[in-house]
């Protein structure tokens, strides 16, 4: 099957997993619940997994490194510390809480790349470390602004550890934009990314600014980690898992596996956001830890399956 | 997972009292040996007690014994004489130690290590559990009358509380109908279920938890069946009506229609299992009935 | 072609180019030699803008380098590196592809063109047969011909190497230079390679350009400079030379008597 046809296939699955859905839940089905309660969820379910599986497959690829995810890297974390220390400064509007996630996300990841860096490559060990360095540290933080500035709202705690439950309408609509448009561009610039993939001066002699190009991709991936934490909080191994499937399935060149990231995250998160729903009904479950529970043997399967290979 | 247990350690640290699982040990080893310290020990001049759940605060200054304590959470109200040595998942052993307590008055619960640490540190402790229904929120009413030898007035507040009770469910039963109530105690969708004695204090007052059937104190529930079960009222602990009219797809739930959502009660007067809770239904009775009598053309 | 001038180049504060001046002609295929961090490298770098000097300057087709766009630079200079490591699991022809980067608009995929161009030099370094398989499973001396073929994909006018086949066996490595010597024939390409392997670099150059401690010692014919005199300069070796074969390429170095250790007894 040619690449194509094989984004064909993913997208009519990710058509049908919508209905699958759309139809179930824990209310009895009917046309106002569908259309008001799970159409919505649904949709979110559908962008926050595009979101965060673009978003990991840019990482891949900037960082060389197919382990590298938001949540490990600890840009998840910077974008919650952002909607946290906004909230105590009581910049409560949607504007000023995408703001600051979408500016702590990015410090953070430039953060944890120039630490990890050395001699112009990013080996997995540095990588892994001090991207659990900068989530510890990123999450005393969380945890210090919550002890000197909040009272009761345990539920942004709550809301950090990823559930599609509810978000602000405001918010939905912002990230309603900017994901589909962030995707858009990462995809205008996945040549770039194939290029960057081979190193740095590699880049440069096919005529790829690579400063230039990482900054760009950087942002975006930023842009889309801070929309989808605003949204749902922070949802580990989409990033992951997601890029790795679909580079068995599509190969490696990111023309094809960005927009098929797009859509196998959308089905992951939707999927898992269908056990979220059901499985406890009617008491919910966070779909973030949905997606550990599924997430983590599948990381152990990665570091052994890798184990002897060269990255 | 590690991630899990931190947030609901977080969870429960700051509205303990809600939240934690209730279980009836009172004749636990840790109680049997306060108790033991107390008959044994108890000098003849006043206690000095560290309370370290906000509703162990207000039950002893319903007991008359306020003049003993001497250290309270961050989420009492200061007051004088009263230093504050944190909560009871992060309180300050330094202080607590510094404020010479003679006992300690402590929630129960199974995650917290505090309690044996003050227990090592050869403080006597009073465990009071969660209670999970009226009759366990009196009997944790005695218990700590029995530490501080008010059993009579304990009895005291137990009968007024239980004649208003009484007044409150007669009054309840002139209502038509029993409304079907959806409880929010935090965002989103935090409930509490039919073990949490709160869940039967406010059924008192005609309203009826849509949750009840749910085995535990609380939980985080799905909109879905909220709108399924289409709530009459809603008592809303945290958003205001406004906020929860913009839900997606809760204009057409009943209370909301109606305007039937309580969302300006004393949160803390509501949720804590203390005396104060018996004011805080009375007026969550009063107004329920001002919004029937508001709407009583269309009910 | 390619012209420098009074050219310095420091990292941070240690100096890796000292006042270079070099001008290479077009079609021409000129060997950096010299010791260890001579500067070879860092010259290289300098001429493919990767580095850019902190004085003099760097002319390519007689216009400064800075002034020109990457992709037109690309399509007129790149450089076939050692050290190109992969992560993802590419193909072979998706690595040459890539290197029609620098023709495809960003967000377009290849033409017809570029496929067929790409095809051409994949038969031309004999990779053809490899165009299906992940660029990790290769030998290095495949990979080397892969990274050859992407460069020449470009259709490039200037080829700068550094030291292609340092990871290569012998027969593989002559075997790369009897290819690309052909390319230079063929395609009057332009060739400026960093060797450390003196013998290759009389064997296959037209000109030399003897390098130490970032400064150049001598420029020309190799007969030229890798005489005695410059070779115990740049390396503080005694060496006896010979020149033997066709058109006296053959380069054989043989140590000075008095520093032969095994006739010290």
């Amino acid at each position: 099957m040619r690449p194509g046809s094989k984004l064909m296939v993913l997208s009519l699955t990710v058509f049908i997993v919508a209905a699958v859905a759309l139809s179930v839940g824990p209310a009895k089905t009917s046309f106002p619940v569908v259309l008001q309660l799970r159409l919505p969820r649904v949709l979110l379910g559908l962008l926050v997994g595009m979101a965060l599986a673009v978003a990991g497959t840019i990482y891949q690829g900037l960082l060389r490194n197919p382990l590298a995810d938001p949540y490990f890297l600890g840009t998840s974390s910077g974008a919650s510390i952002g909607i946290v220390l906004a909230g105590a400064l009581h910049l409560r509007s949607p504007f000023w809480l995408y703001l600051a996630a979408f500016f702590f996300a990015l410090l953070s990841i430039v953060i944890v790349y120039r630490i990890a860096q050395t001699h112009g490559r990013v080996p997995i060990q540095t990588l892994i470390l001090s991207g659990i360095l900068m989530t510890t540290f990123i999450n005393a933080l969380v945890f210090l602004v919550f002890s000197l500035f909040y009272r009761q709202s345990f539920m942004t705690l709550f809301f950090l550890l990823g559930t599609l439950t509810e978000g602000d309408p405001l918010l939905l609509k912002i990230s309603l934009a900017v994901i589909p448009l962030s995707v858009a561009i990462s995809w205008y610039f996945a040549q770039d990314l194939n290029v960057l993939s081979q190193g740095e001066e590699s880049a440069q002699h096919l005529g790829i600014d690579p400063e230039r190009s990482k900054k760009i991709l950087f942002t975006l991936a930023s842009l889309l980690v801070a929309s989808a934490v605003a949204v749902s909080g922070m949802i580990g191994f989409v990033g992951l898992m997601v890029p790795h499937v679909l580079r068995m399935i599509l190969g490696p060149d990111h023309r094809q596996l960005i927009p098929g990231a797009a859509l196998g995250g959308a089905l992951l998160l939707v999927v898992m956001d269908i056990v979220a729903r059901t499985a406890a009904a009617p008491v919910e479950i966070p779909v973030g830890v949905v997606a550990a529970l599924a997430g983590t043997p599948f990381f152990v399967y990665l570091l052994k399956r890798k184990k002897g290979e060269v990255f | 997972m590690l991630k899990t247990e931190t947030v609901n350690f977080e969870r429960r640290s700051m509205n303990g009292e809600l939240r934690r699982r209730g279980g009836r040990r009172f004749f636990s080893s840790a109680v049997l040996s306060s108790w033991f310290v107390v008959f044994t020990f108890r000098p003849l001049w006043a206690m000095r007690i560290v309370s370290l759940l906000p509703s162990n605060t207000e039950i002893l200054d319903a007991l008359d014994v306020g003049e003993q304590i001497v250290g309270i959470t961050r989420f009492d109200r200061p007051s004088a004489g009263r230093e504050m040595v944190g909560d009871f998942f992060q309180p300050s052993l330094e202080k607590i130690v510094a404020l010479h307590p003679d006992y300690l008055v402590v929630g129960q619960s199974a995650s917290s290590r505090v309690t044996r640490r003050l227990q090592e540190l050869g403080f006597p402790t009073v465990e009071v559990p969660n209670p999970r229904s009226l009759e366990e929120l009196f009997d944790s009413f005695r218990l700590l009358a029995r530490t501080v030898h008010r059993e009579a007035r304990a009895e005291e507040i137990i009968e007024d509380m239980r004649s208003r009770f009484q007044k409150i469910t007669e009054r309840s039963a002139r209502i038509p109908k029993r409304l079907r109530t959806y409880i929010e105690i935090d965002t989103p969708f935090w409930t509490i279920g039919g073990h949490d004695f709160l869940s039967e204090a406010i059924g008192t007052t005609g309203a009826k938890n849509i949750f009840s059937d749910l085995e535990r104190p609380s939980a985080q529930v799905s909109p879905e069946v909220i709108v399924e079960r289409d709530p009459e009222l809603i008592i809303s602990f945290d958003l205001k009506a406004a906020q929860l009219a913009r839900r997606a797809g809760w204009k057409n739930v009943s209370a909301i229609r109606k305007n039937f959502v309580i969302d300006d009660q004393d949160r803390d007067r509501l949720s804590r299992p203390s005396p104060r809770l018996i004011d805080g239904i009375e007026d969550l009775q009063a107004k329920i009935e001002s919004l029937m009598i508001k709407n009583a053309p269309r009910l | 072609m390619l012209r420098l001038e009074d050219v310095s180049f420091r990292y941070r504060t240690t100096p890796a180019l000292r006042h270079i001046s070099l001008t290479i002609e077009k079609g021409e295929w000129l060997c950096l030699v010299g010791p260890n961090s001579s500067g070879k490298s860092t010259l290289l770098r300098v001429m493919s803008r990767i580095l850019r000097p902190q004085s003099g300057s760097v002319e390519l087709d007689k216009r400064p380098l800075d002034m020109w766009e990457l992709p037109a630079l690309a399509r007129i200079l790149t450089v076939v590196s050692s050290e190109d490591y992969f992560v993802f699991p590419f193909s072979v022809e998706q690595i040459v592809l890539m290197g029609r980067t620098p023709f495809v608009p960003r967000g377009r995929t290849e033409s017809a063109h570029d496929y067929a161009v790409a095809h051409a030099v994949m038969n031309e370094t004999d990779i053809w047969h490899l165009r299906g398989r992940a660029i990790h499973e290769l030998s290095s001396g495949e990979r080397q011909r892969v990274l050859l073929a992407r460069a020449l994909a470009q259709e490039p006018q200037v080829l700068l190497l550094d030291e292609p086949t340092a990871h290569l066996d012998i027969g593989h490595e002559w075997a790369f230079f009897d290819l690309l010597a052909r390319l230079h024939e063929e395609k009057n390409l332009t060739v400026v390679c960093a060797l450390h392997d003196l013998c290759l670099a009389a064997r296959y150059s037209e000109r030399v350009a003897l390098l130490k401690e970032g400064s150049l010692l001598n420029v020309g014919h190799p007969q030229n400079v890798l005489a005695p005199k410059w070779i115990e300069q740049a390396f503080g070796v005694a060496v006896d030379v010979t020149w033997m074969g066709t058109g006296n390429r053959t380069l054989t170095l043989t140590p000075q008597l008095k520093g032969n250790p095994h006739e010290k007894n």
